[in-house]
């Protein structure tokens, strides 16, 4: 085999990587929007423990404090069968910035706090709901 | 006289992948909701001296950007996302480069994908919360797309400095 040769196969198996990569990707992207569920309730975790867990359907605000001083919070909206950052201390504003959720499985996260909102759709969740 | 010339240009390499590092930093969080997770544009430094140098030299430079990045402007969360991808990034390419199925090219999209893929693990366990592995779907397609960008770059980048490294 000449250097060229291998030159193209290499380009090949490039293509063939990138295509099946794509491919994947928006299989999954596609199916989890064909398969997406309206939301329940949400769970409000602090560093990986559950800190309140709340119904979509009742609008309101929760401000939660990441420390003992109540200087970091987060305010939480939830409006409209969707939940969403208000207001947050933290200096990056990402979960601020991020648009409201409202399916089954969705995240926004605050990294400074630990902070993760995540919907979920079965209703059977709502038990223990404050 | 070979050595000092090493290791100016690893002093060159390790600055350049500083200044990716921060200007990566300076960029919006592009498709992702999970903070912190990045495209891993100084992969591109990485790929490169994967290339020209070898595993050993690329796995230094790495190593040295990520404490640097710690030591100037990070967090320790931001350095368990960054350690987590970056080191399977570079496992999986030096594997890949070895069994030389894919070019430079493509040996830069698998790191782009694992890099990715490093850091949702990590913020899946740091979280507690498998939902953020969802995450990953649409990193493949942005690591994809950015390691083809990255692929690119770094073979046009070896093709030049290859030859200048060795005379
Ligand atoms: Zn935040």
């Amino acid at each position: 085999m000449t250097a060229s040769d291998t030159k193209k196969r290499l380009w090949r198996n490039d293509l063939v990587l990138i295509f099946v990569l794509l491919f994947v990707a928006a299989l999954g992207i596609l199916l989890a929007f064909l398969f997406r569920q309206e939301g329940a309730y949400c769970t409000l975790t602090q560093n990986g423990k559950e800190i309140g867990r709340y119904s979509l359907s009742v609008d309101r605000e929760i401000t939660v404090y990441a420390d003992a001083q109540k200087t970091a919070y987060n305010t939480v909206r939830i409006k409209d069968g969707g939940v969403s950052v208000l207001a947050a201390s933290c200096p990056d504003k990402i979960c601020q910035n991020s648009r409201a959720i409202r399916y089954h499985g969705e995240t926004v996260v605050c990294l400074p706090h630990g902070l993760v909102i995540t919907v979920y759709s079965d209703e059977d969740g709502l038990d223990i709901v404050v | 006289m070979k050595n000092t010339k090493k290791i100016t240009f690893f002093a060159l390499f390790c600055t350049l992948a500083m200044m990716l590092s921060y200007l990566e930093a300076l960029l919006p969080p592009l498709f992702t909701a999970v903070p912190g997770i990045k495209m891993g544009l100084p992969n591109l430094v990485i790929v490169s001296v994967l290339y020209l140098y070898g595993v050993k030299a690329a796995a230094s430079v790495s190593l040295l950007r990520l404490v640097l990045s710690f030591l100037l402007f990070g967090n320790a969360v931001t350095a368990a996302y960054s350690l987590a991808g970056a080191a399977l990034s570079l496992l999986v390419m030096a594997l890949v480069k070895k069994l030389s199925v894919f070019s430079t090219v493509g040996v830069s999209i698998t790191g782009a994908v694992t890099h990715n893929l490093g850091q949702i693990v990590v913020a899946v366990f740091l979280f507690d919360s498998l939902s953020i592995g969802y995450y990953m779907l649409v990193l493949t397609l942005t690591g994809t797309l950015a390691g083809c960008v990255i692929g690119i770059a770094a073979a046009l980048l070896h093709k030049r400095l290859a030859k200048l490294l060795r005379s």
